[in-house]
């Protein structure tokens, strides 16, 4: 039997998870973890490393590592330098085709969030596998504001890691089912989405096993990132460094002091922590939950504004409310459930771990599409406005947000100059007045427009949605009985045939003989040399600190598991060099007492 | 060609029951969502979705009191009827004003103000619309241009309130 799965791919930790019995599980990786860092190690021959391993040399080589890729999805080159604080190197495009979408520059190459996203699913894939056997319809979750180009391109991901059936799935509908099935509760639910990367709120409705999404809101620029990066510049600020001064790898090594300390404020109400300052001099830094409050305050009053809006769209009141569902790692932060708690004016639902339930909703979604024929049904809607530019920069709306989809809307316009033959429509999703304040997602050139004076062409332009909420448009001239053609220029994303090359080219960089042949050279060495290290270390280790002993031993341990369990080349080879780097001055040494005591040994033996 | 009332197949009235409507749409959308339809032939799935989205489609539009109206007028083979009075053009110009002046000052609690009085006046246009199309046949009926100022002042509101809601999104 093939096996529904669904996975949260989330923009900080990653997660797969299957139904038995009913019930949905997270499934566990090869190391033991239902976590999976959205982290990718990239080495310089395209082979990679995913999630705790990626993460460990990330440290090493924070230039060929890549995480919260998920912020970049669907994201043009342009916009993505926009995003705020993150480390990431992002490559200069060399042409306008190449604009369209962003890369990170590893050095001899550019890779694609939609690529690093794929990496990050195989992972997933793998961990299912390995459990599973084989699997069928995969759901993937979305945070629910995403729009149309940002949806494409987790789809192409997915196309990309190899799944043959997918469903995308809202984050926010997605914990809502996990809560709604469990409990088996009917009524209206606000769903309170504050994840690494997005902010997400979502009001529906249950009944009768029927979810129903009534309106949906927020950010997909406001996640936990946003506090990690708010709270690194105070510390830059503190220790006297400007940004720009910094090198990629001390910002990412901020960024994780940052994050350490606002995990530690949501258990304890204050923390220190040793930093260096500008002077080079050290000191100790203390921070308060007071502290952190003050710097999430605004982020929360963004999130107040679009949870105002999401319930004005469905026309309910807080006091209609039948409960408040968290979901993400943010809503761990005690202000942010006082927040929330004012907010509804009631006290939010916890019985599921904010960091699983979406994962846990996904599962329950894949079972009831594949396995239950639908007896539960989910009926979602639009998450932005979409509309068609008009002359003069305005927008002309065509589905304006919230409607329940699938559906579908016309617009009829037409030609502003005699004679005109082509007219090129641009495609926008979003809620301001102005086409550039817009996310502009296609342009469409309809040309064989017979010669008339302006004003006569009639131009029928057609959106369709369908049950996944993806657009599709269409555009003929009426006038005419010929149906015109229409050339499609999505303004984001890549296209079928990039897809299709970097699914060739992953199948060149990963050529499983080759796989095999390097995964059993390197158990070779690394056995060869954990043997050295051993001896030598039950010989010599008074030449080592204690720091450097701890080390090595932490090192010999990670390379031990890496030889029993490891399926890719990369880790062990990688295992390998860092234990080879530690012990590099071990040797040094050894081979000095070597000598120093054949030295003077022959020395004495000469005296005799 | 069939109009939202008939696609859902619904009385058609101005002053439909919102929650019986929704009601109604949810048990119609449950009924032809293509992921009940496992055991239905591809044509048929792709009928009901098409159905579906006109569903959808015909939900929104009797969702809205504008709407509504316009479809209830067409029934009647009635068009539906524009007005530019001056004195409907100056009130409308001095609702925006104000909405305009509140925002500049960065005002939100004229702004909400503003709002609230602005939704009552709605509120009043639309039991005008259902006067108009649901009262006693026994009363003179209303020739449809009469109604048309109230049209005319129920769209302005509707794009003005937007306006001063996404403003009070920004202050807050």
């Amino acid at each position: 039997m093939n096996h529904a799965i669904g996975i949260d791919l989330g923009t900080t930790n990653s997660l797969v998870a299957c139904v038995t019995e009913g019930k949905p599980r997270i499934l566990l990786s090869a190391e033991g973890n239902t976590l999976l860092p959205s982290v990718v190690y990239y080495a310089a021959d395209g082979r990679t490393l995913v999630g705790e391993q990626a993460e460990h040399f990330a440290h090493q080589q924070p230039e060929r590592a890549l995480s919260s890729v998920k912020r970049y999805l669907g994201l043009s080159a342009r916009e993505a330098e926009l995003r705020p604080l993150t480390g990431l190197r992002l490559a200069k495009p060399l042409s306008d085709e190449e604009a369209k979408v962003v890369r990170f520059d590893l050095g001899e190459r550019g890779v694609t969030p939609v690529e690093a996203s794929a990496e990050i699913l195989r992972a997933l894939a793998a961990t299912a596998r390995a459990e599973l056997g084989v699997l069928g319809l995969t759901v993937v979750t979305v945070p629910a504001y995403f729009d149309d180009a940002q949806r494409q391109a987790t789809r192409d991901a997915a196309r990309l890691a190899g799944f043959e059936s997918v469903r995308l799935l809202n984050e926010p509908t997605a914990a809502a089912l996990a809560y709604g099935l469990s409990a088996r509760k009917e009524g209206l639910f606000a769903v309170y989405d504050w994840g690494g990367g997005t902010f997400d709120i979502s009001i529906l409705r249950l009944q009768a096993s029927v979810f129903q999404v009534k309106s949906t809101g927020g950010d997909t620029a406001l996640g936990g990132d946003d506090i990690d990066a708010a709270l690194a510049a105070e510390l830059l600020t503190a220790l006297g460094f400007n940004e720009e001064s910094l090198t990629q790898s001390s910002i990412r090594c901020l960024l994780q002091t940052a994050r350490s300390l606002k995990h530690q404020l949501s258990l304890q109400h204050t923390v220190q922590t040793r930093l260096l300052r500008v002077d080079g001099t050290a000191g100790t830094f203390e921070l308060t939950r007071g502290d952190l409050e003050k710097i999430v305050q605004p982020l929360l009053e963004r999130t107040g504004r679009a949870v105002k809006r999401a319930f004005r769209d469905a026309s309910v009141e807080c006091s209609d409310l039948d409960g408040v569902i968290l979901v993400g790692g943010a809503t761990r932060i005690p202000c942010v459930i006082q927040f929330v708690t004012n907010l509804f004016q009631q006290i939010p639902l916890q019985g599921i771990d904010p960091d699983c339930v979406v994962a846990e909703g996904a599962a329950l979604q894949a079972d009831l599409l594949q396995n239950r024929g639908g007896s539960g049904l989910l009926l979602d809607v639009l998450p932005l406005s979409l509309g068609i530019e008009l002359m003069g920069g305005g927008v002309e709306r065509l589905l304006t947000r919230n409607a329940p989809v699938p559906t579908a809307a016309h617009g009829i316009f037409t030609t502003a100059a005699d004679n005109q033959t082509g007219y090129e429509l641009h495609v926008l999703q979003g809620e301001r007045e102005m086409a550039r304040d817009c996310r502009s997602l296609a342009k469409f050139l309809l040309s064989g427009i017979p010669a008339m004076p302006a004003g006569r062409a009639r131009l029928h332009v057609a959106f369709c949605i369908d049950e996944n909420g993806l657009l599709t448009v269409s555009a003929r001239e009426a006038t005419t009985d010929i149906t015109q053609v229409v050339e499609v220029q999505p303004s984001y994303g890549l296209t079928r045939e990039q897809i299709d090359q970097m699914v060739a080219q992953h199948i060149r960089y990963r050529s499983e003989d080759e796989e095999t042949r390097k995964l059993a050279e390197f158990r070779v060495h690394g056995a060869a040399l954990l043997k050295a290290v051993s001896s030598a270390l039950a010989s010599d280790a008074d030449l080592l600190t204690k720091a450097e002993e701890q080390e090595i031993t932490a090192s010999v341990e990670r390379l031990k598991s890496g030889l029993t369990s490891a399926n890719r080349s990369l880790l062990l080879e990688l295992l390998l060099h860092e234990l080879h780097a530690l012990t590099e001055s071990f040797n040094e040494r050894k081979v000095n007492r070597t000598i120093v005591s054949r030295v003077t040994g022959q020395t004495l033996r000469g005296r005799a | 060609m069939r109009d939202a009332f008939d696609v859902l197949g619904v009385e058609p009235r101005f002053g439909l029951d919102l929650t019986e409507l929704e009601a109604h749409h949810r048990k119609l959308s449950a009924e032809l969502h293509p992921d009940r339809q496992s055991a239905s032939s591809a044509a048929e799935r792709a009928a009901k979705l098409t159905q579906l989205s006109e569903v959808n489609q015909a939900y929104r539009s009797l969702s809205d009191p504008i709407s509504r109206a316009e479809q209830l007028l067409q029934r009647r083979g009635e068009s539906v009827p524009a007005t530019k009075t001056a004195e409907l053009l100056q009130r409308i110009f001095e609702q925006r004003q104000s909405v305009e002046n509140a925002k500049d000052e960065g005002n939100a609690c004229r702004l909400s103000d503003w709002v609230t009085a602005a939704r009552a006046r709605q509120a009043a246009l639309a039991s005008e619309l259902s006067a108009f199309f649901d009262g006693e046949p026994t009363v003179l009926p209303v020739p449809h241009q009469q109604i048309a100022p109230v049209f005319e002042e129920l769209r302005y509101l509707k794009k003005i309130i937007e306006r001063a809601e996404r403003a009070l999104d920004e202050l807050e």
